[in-house]
Parts: structure tokens; C-alpha cells; sequence
């Protein structure tokens, strides 16, 4: 695999750009970010081409630079919040509150009780977005990417079973958040 | 099967990934287990919904873009990167890596007291029966260790200690310098050999990485 070669690039692209716009998209959510990220994804495939290890998958390479690249993301933009609370925000994406400020209060624990509107899709995307890095990590790559747990480990260098215990513990928190929304049966009550 | 083994494969079941005759026995143990079926509930209560957030297409004209951005980089990054002139030692594991780097540091040690002794010893050098008794190694054998050669396999050809009744790869050291033998010796896990029956030697170092390829050496 020769990603210089401009159409085996093209070939790694068709294959892998979804599901890696995807995963940056839901990571950031911001779709300008996350083409800027699928971007930065392939230039840096191409200029560290040496560096991916023959033999091994190209499509786990490609996802674990890519969620670095969102990771690198998030938190220069959590640092650029935590400079400027009161700044407009300057991203073009999604996000529906005026300053950094209304972001983070928006995203505070006693305001979930917004997130018990019927829309699944944005409460299962507020729900995803409050797990930790990893849990998030892992329940991306496993839901949306159909990963194995062999594969998820690849890219995040841990072991398999230390992945589906992530997936298991973020898995019991996504149910009782959907449970609180009225999105999950009422009628398990015990914790994982 | 076991309620231990049906947890484990509880996600792949959740989640279709299962084959059909292992998807079988997962079901008819859910059947007769009632905890192992509530958490089967929970974990596909909380499944279920995740599909609802739906994929999106990358923006069209991307990989142009991408093309484009690599087009713009400057040269040398066209270029694939050059070998490293030096062999680095991240593919040694931990103790390999820590005998080449003690072995250096041995020696660096040995020529250094080497330097200093023949400094403050010049009575001595004209005393022939002074000179038969210390087992000083020879000069040529040190100054190969000393170069930083240790590790890459030529030490223990023969030069060092030839002609003072050493094995290859064993440099004899003087009283003075037994303490630095004896705590790598403890390191090395070298005492722990010379007990099961391997001659003792007084005053021999013997470097575990001089005698084979890098990494061969006892730990």
C-alpha cells in the first residue's frame, strides 16, 4: 500500500472518507471541522505514508490519526473557551448558543432536562457528547463504524476486553439517559 | 454455558455480530437466567436508539481539496522520510534495551578508572612483579568497549580479554572496580546464575550483551 500513489490514495479515500467524516463530525460536532479534519487526515497519510506499518490495516491507521486530529481539535478549542468565556463563537456548526459561556451553560448537568425533548437523534448525540473521551471514543467506533472490539483496541491502543468494559460502563450511562428522556423501556432498574 | 461466558458475548449478540449457532446458546441461556437477560434488555435498551443519529456524506469536491493541499506542500514533505542514520533502540524491549545502554555505560566506567589508575601509576609500571599481579585487561580490548561498540556485536570476538585466560566478552577488573561488577552483576540477575553452578571468576565482568546479536544476552 502506497498512499503517494495518487489513485491507491483515491482508492483509500472512496473506502474510508465516510466513515471518517463521520467520526470527526460526531467528535466535533461541527461539519466544517470535520471535513478540515478528514483533510488533515489524508495530507498527513500522504506525508507519514512511511510510517504505516505493511501488513496491518490501513482503514485503523487512518481512524486513529483522525481521532487524534478531533482530540487536537477539541481541546484547543476547550482552551480557547476557557481564555474567552464571553467571545462570539466563531464556529460555523451547529451549536445554537451565542457565546462560549451559553455553550458550556447549555451543556451543564441541570439543564438536561432540555435534552427530554422526542427528538432521539439530538438527545442521543447530547448523550454521547457528555461520556468521557474514551467511553465516546469506543461507542462511536463500535455503534457507527461497526468496529470489533479487536479493531477499537488498534486504534486506541488498549487491550479488547478494557474496550468492551468502556463499551459496557458507557453503555449503562447512554441507557439511563435515555431512560431520564423516556427513549429507553422504564422497566430495568439495576446498574451495570 | 455460564453466565460469565454469555456477559462477554452479550454485545456481539446485542449487536448481530454473532454467529448463528453461538447467537442459539446465548438466546437459550437468557431464556433460563433472568439476570443476564435484564442486562441484555439494558444494553440493547441503550443500542437501539444510537441508530436514530444517521451518517452524513462527506462534502463533495473533498478529495480535489485534498489533493489540492498536497500539491501545495513544499517539497521535502514529497519526499519519503530518510532512514535514520543511527539505528534507534525503540525496538528493543525494556531489558534489551537497558544491557546496551548499561553496557555502554560499563564501559565508559572501566575506561575512565583505567585513565586514572595508569595517571597515578608510574612506580608500578616498572615493577615487573607489580604488573603480574593485577589483572588488568588489555589496552585494546577496553578501547573497543569504550568506542561504543558494545551491543552492535563485536565485542566478545576475541579482543577483549584475549591472552588472560578469559571467555570472550569478559573483561577482568581490578579490586578497585569490583563494585561497579557487583552491582551489575545484582541488576543482571547474573548472581543469580553464577549460583547455579557457573565457575566464579574473582574480579570478572562479564557484559551479557557482548556474546550474540542485540537482545541475546541474559536479562
Amino acid at each position: 500500500m502506497d498512499l503517494r500513489d495518487p489513485q491507491q490514495l483515491r482508492q483509500v479515500y472512496e473506502a474510508n472518507s465516510k466513515g471518517l467524516y463521520n467520526l470527526a463530525y460526531r467528535l466535533v460536532s461541527d461539519r466544517q471541522w470535520a471535513e478540515d479534519i478528514l483533510q488533515e487526515t489524508f495530507v498527513r497519510a500522504y506525508t507519514r505514508a512511511e510510517t504505516f506499518k505493511e501488513g496491518g490495516k490501513v482503514s485503523t491507521w487512518l481512524y486513529r490519526i483522525c481521532m487524534n486530529l478531533a482530540y487536537d481539535h477539541l481541546r484547543a478549542r476547550r482552551y480557547r473557551a476557557m481564555a474567552s468565556l464571553d467571545a462570539p463563537v466563531t464556529d460555523s456548526g451547529d451549536s445554537e448558543s451565542a457565546t462560549w459561556s451559553a455553550t458550556l451553560a447549555s451543556s451543564l448537568p441541570e439543564t438536561t432536562a432540555q435534552v427530554e425533548q422526542k427528538d432521539t437523534a439530538d438527545c442521543v448525540k447530547k448523550l454521547i457528547d457528555e461520556l468521557p473521551e474514551r467511553e465516546r471514543t469506543v461507542v462511536l467506533l463500535r455503534q457507527y463504524h461497526g468496529m470489533t472490539f479487536k479493531d477499537i483496541a488498534a486504534v486506541l491502543g488498549l487491550t479488547s476486553r478494557t474496550v468492551q468494559n468502556c463499551l459496557r460502563r458507557a453503555k449503562g450511562k447512554l441507557y439511563f439517559g435515555l431512560k431520564e428522556a423516556g427513549l429507553a423501556p422504564a422497566d430495568i432498574g439495576h446498574e451495570v | 454455558m455460564r453466565c460469565a461466558k454469555v456477559r462477554t458475548l452479550l454485545d456481539d449478540h446485542v449487536d448481530g455480530l454473532l454467529p448463528a449457532d453461538r447467537s442459539g446458546a446465548v438466546r437459550a441461556h437468557l431464556d433460563s437466567c433472568s439476570a443476564c437477560d435484564q442486562e441484555f434488555e439494558l444494553l440493547r435498551g441503550a443500542t437501539a436508539p444510537l441508530s436514530a443519529w444517521g451518517d452524513l456524506a462527506p462534502p463533495p469536491g473533498c478529495f480535489e481539496r485534498i489533493l489540492a493541499r498536497i500539491e501545495a506542500l513544499p517539497p521535502e514533505m514529497h519526499m519519503p522520510a530518510a532512514t535514520p542514520a543511527q539505528p534507534s533502540l525503540r525496538f528493543l524491549r525494556g531489558g534489551a534495551r537497558w544491557l546496551v545502554t548499561s553496557g555502554a555505560v560499563a564501559a565508559a566506567v572501566l575506561v575512565a578508572a583505567i585513565a586514572v589508575e595508569r595517571a597515578g601509576d608510574g612506580d608500578a609500571t616498572k615493577s615487573p612483579q607489580g604488573r603480574a599481579e593485577r589483572p588488568i585487561p588489555v589496552a585494546a580490548g577496553v578501547g573497543t568497549v569504550g568506542t561504543g561498540t558494545v551491543g552492535t556485536g563485536t565485542v566478545g570476538t576475541g579482543t577483549v580479554g584475549t591472552g588472560t585466560g578469559l571467555k570472550p566478552g569478559e573483561i577482568a577488573l581490578t579490586r578497585t572496580r569490583f563494585r561497579v561488577t557487583e552491582r551489575l552483576e545484582r541488576r543482571d540477575g547474573l548472581r543469580r546464575r553464577r549460583e547455579r553452578g557457573r565457575p566464579e571468576i574473582p574480579g570478572v565482568l562479564s557484559i551479557p550483551v557482548s556474546a550474540g546479536p542485540l537482545g541475546a544476552g541474559p536479562r
